[in-house]
């Protein structure tokens, strides 16, 4: 059975890291075996930075990939629900199990 | 697109720190403002408030936490300043003008610039906190006695659509609907309806706007107030919504189709921003960089012109080609006062500063002062504006300090109890002069000849006109003050500040009256790169005298020559004898003729003083670019610069104080030599 990617979010998920965080993405969307992101560490998240995982997120969904978010920070969680994006990433829901 | 990550944040942090600077002086010359007695009215407050949260929101992006945590507790004083709830008192603008400082201050460690007095500024935010209700009990601090009238409650569509490149620009919209949030019930909902796909999604573009409603504020102006840092950075409307409580008021307006109030209000908002950056900014406006382009442009046409006439050249076509010359002079004097024009800054960035100043000096030397600002808009080169800031500090430490009397003494002398020290800035004759006036004592000339005599300056027998006694003020180490303050006494006298003036080609005198007050007038160059100058020749020799030293020419007349003790050789004009100076001697060079008779005498006036320059012929009047002697050779008395001619021939730009320094020799009474 194909192990899962993991993708590690980067601690500023900002516009100084979306480009450079951007190919590691599509790389993982490679994956055979789903993807777990691990968010843990994301200490700064800004509009742009959500709006790449919110792309990504939708990708997974158009090309059936499985993918779960894992132990998302506080601070990228908080950012989320400002901007509306909480639901639009499930990233709460997504905790618990795989999608 | 692909840009460096660091050189983007690079650029984002110097945009921020420039940008802060800037709201660190709205609120400092606000609070000033206000200090002095303006009315705290609501615009007042909100551009306070303003320019604090937006250094709260940029120090957040940056991660500067300390300053967060300051802005931050300025910013809730602030608030609850604008929204009634707390006066703003004598105490709180003093509080919070310390709060400036002490932001600045963290805003330059957060540069690099040195560490700002951690305890100080602890110590301070406590301050501040202090000054802020007691939690619980909110309203119990209002001065008013009248009960807070129950908050009604607005509702409002809001569209925000970020242009795609906002983020660049270091705006996030997490901090906006994280502010809107604050004002009560927000219902925005997020539309990425144009978002790519993953693999074509160029990173940095935002593809996201938000859509929806909130219920909270009666006015618009605090929704307004949190776009208000990217209103050119997206496409922003509010729309009132007509509700059962508002629907008085709204009955003549459609609630659909009423026009959205920001994006009409945002027009003349965005360009009274527009204006006020280009007059607080070093950036360079738009209109003249265009003026650039126009001209450029007209060159390029000129230039196509006169190559056409060279291609199929025939003398009878010389007229034309005279004509693009002509034209060609015409484009290049635009462009360069053009190119001038880019660097030049409006006063206003050195005149700034005083009200802040003036109030904590004037607080600390017990004393009232008016402080009276007229022509900040005239503009002047950036380089010499820098470097006239320190002189005219020092001027006006003077004047309050040792001009204006105390109270007492002012209502002795039956003179308003409020002293006036005014500064004033305007353009004549192709010179900027700032006149620093104050309404005080006047300089007492018996007591400065007293100084002068005890500090062996001058001989104790001397007679030494007014003039000449004012002008010992310049001389090294001079001070009048009976005791060394704070203010003023920094062993720093006024010849460190003509010097600096004399090093931006200017001048400084002082006019004075007993009793009346005191002006000191400091004349400048526009700029420092380019002169009007008289080309003059002596022997071979070509030397350019700066056109606004020049007082007149004329043929010499023998009988007015007048031979002094020893050499030194005077000439009467009308009813004044005037020192004569031939420029031969001076430089070493020689002149056509010695005879006086044969040449010119050019009347010049320098630092006040004048001299006749004895010179074999005038020639042309042109405008130089000056080249620094200093940089490319060595420093040369006399000689402030020099130029390239249009033959290709180097010609060498007086100095005509230093010039008149030079023929009197450094024992002049009252007078340096070039240090």
């Amino acid at each position: 059975m194909p192990t899962e990617c993991e993708v590690t979010l980067p601690t500023h998920l900002d516009i100084a890291s979306v480009t450079e965080f951007k190919p590691v993405l599509l790389e993982a969307l490679n994956s055979e075996g789903g993807i777990v992101v691990q968010a843990a560490s994301v200490a700064r998240a800004d509009a742009i930075g959500l709006q790449l995982l919110l792309a990504f997120k939708l990708e997974t969904q158009r090309r059936g990939v499985a993918m779960r978010w894992q132990e998302p920070s506080d601070v990228l969680v908080e950012a989320a629900q400002l901007i509306d994006l909480e639901q639009h990433l499930a990233l709460t829901a997504d905790v618990s199990g795989a999608e | 697109m692909a840009i460096d990550n660091e050189a983007l944040m690079e650029q984002l942090r110097a945009v921020f720190y420039q940008e802060a600077q800037e709201g660190l002086d709205i609120m400092e010359s606000g609070l000033v403002a206000i200090d002095s007695g303006e009315p705290a009215t609501a615009d007042a407050i909100n551009a306070i408030f303003r320019a604090v949260h937006s250094i709260k929101g940029g120090s957040g992006t940056f991660g500067f936490s300390q300053l967060i945590d300051f802005a931050h507790a300025m910013e809730t004083l602030l608030d609850d300043v604008r929204s009634d709830k707390l006066p703003l008192d004598p105490p709180r603008v003093d509080a919070l003008l310390r709060g400036v400082d002490q932001l600045r201050g963290m805003l330059g460690a957060a540069f690099g610039e040195g560490e700002p007095d951690a305890a100080v500024g602890k110590k301070l935010l406590a301050e501040i906190e202090s000054l802020l209700p007691a939690a619980g009990a909110p309203a119990a601090r209002v001065p008013a006695a009248e009960p807070e009238p129950e908050p009604t409650e607005g509702a409002w569509h809001i569209d925000f659509a970020p242009y795609p490149d906002m983020m660049l620009t270091g705006n996030d919209p997490v901090y906006i609907l994280r502010e809107l949030r604050t004002l009560g019930t927000c219902t925005l909902k997020v539309k990425f309806d144009e978002l790519p796909g993953l693999v074509d999604l160029d990173p940095e573009q935002v593809h996201m706007k938000w859509v929806g409603e909130l219920h909270g504020p009666a006015t618009e102006q605090p929704i307004k107030e949190a776009f208000a840092w990217i209103e050119d950075e997206a496409a922003i409307t509010i729309t009132p919504i007509e509700t059962a409580a508002s629907s008085e008021e709204a009955t003549t307006v459609d609630s659909v189709e009423s026009p959205p109030i920001v994006s009409a209000v945002a027009t003349p908002s965005k360009a009274s921003k527009a204006a006020a950056r280009e007059n607080s900014s070093i950036r360079v406006g738009i209109d003249k960089v265009d003026a650039l382009i126009n001209i450029v442009g007209e060159i390029v046409i000129t230039q196509s012109m006169l190559g056409q006439i060279e291609k199929d050249f025939e003398i009878s076509r010389l007229d034309k080609l005279r004509d693009g010359l002509a034209q060609l002079a015409r484009s290049t004097r635009e462009l360069q006062e053009s190119v001038m024009r880019i660097r030049m800054l409006p006063i206003s960035f050195v005149f700034n500063r005083f009200p802040r100043m003036v109030r904590d000096l004037s607080k600390q030397l017990g004393k009232t002062v008016n402080l009276v600002l007229t022509g900040e808009g005239t503009e002047l080169d950036k380089t010499v504006l820098e470097r006239i800031a320190d002189p005219l500090v020092h001027i006006v430490r003077n004047s309050l300090d040792h001009g204006l009397e105390s109270t007492a003494g002012r209502i002795a002398a039956g003179k308003p109890e409020v002293g006036t020290i005014k500064l004033d800035a305007f353009h004549q004759g192709g010179n900027i002069h700032i006149r620093i006036t104050d309404d005080g004592a006047g300089l007492n000339t018996k007591k400065i000849l007293e100084k002068a005599v005890s500090k062996g300056i001058v001989e104790p027998d001397a007679d030494l006109s007014k003039d000449e006694v004012v002008e010992l003020l310049f001389a090294p180490g001079f001070s009048t003050a009976d005791k060394i303050s704070e203010v003023s006494g920094r062993g720093v006298g006024l010849d460190v500040v003509r010097r600096n003036v004399k090093a931006l080609s200017g001048s400084i005198d002082i006019q004075s009256e007993e009793g009346v007050g005191t002006t000191f007038t400091i004349r400048l160059p526009l700029t420092l790169a380019i002169l009007d100058g008289q080309l003059v020749k002596v022997g071979d020799n070509i030397y350019i005298v700066p056109l606004t030293s020049i007082i007149e020419s004329q043929q010499a007349r023998p009988e007015a020559l007048f031979r002094m003790g020893g050499s030194a050789e005077v000439y009467r004009l009308r009813d004044e004898y005037i020192p004569v100076l031939r420029l031969y001697e001076t430089f070493g060079v020689e002149p056509e003729s010695v005879d006086i008779e044969k040449g010119l005498l050019m009347v010049v006036e320098g630092d006040g003083r004048r001299a006749c320059l004895l010179v074999d012929d005038l020639l042309n009047q042109q405008q130089v670019v000056i080249k620094s002697l200093e940089t490319n050779f060595q420093r040369v008395d006399g000689v402030s610069g020099a130029t390239i001619l249009g033959d290709g021939r180097v010609a060498l730009i007086l100095d005509v104080s230093g010039v008149i320094d030079l023929a009197h020799g450094p024992q002049a009474l009252g007078r340096r030599t070039a240090a």
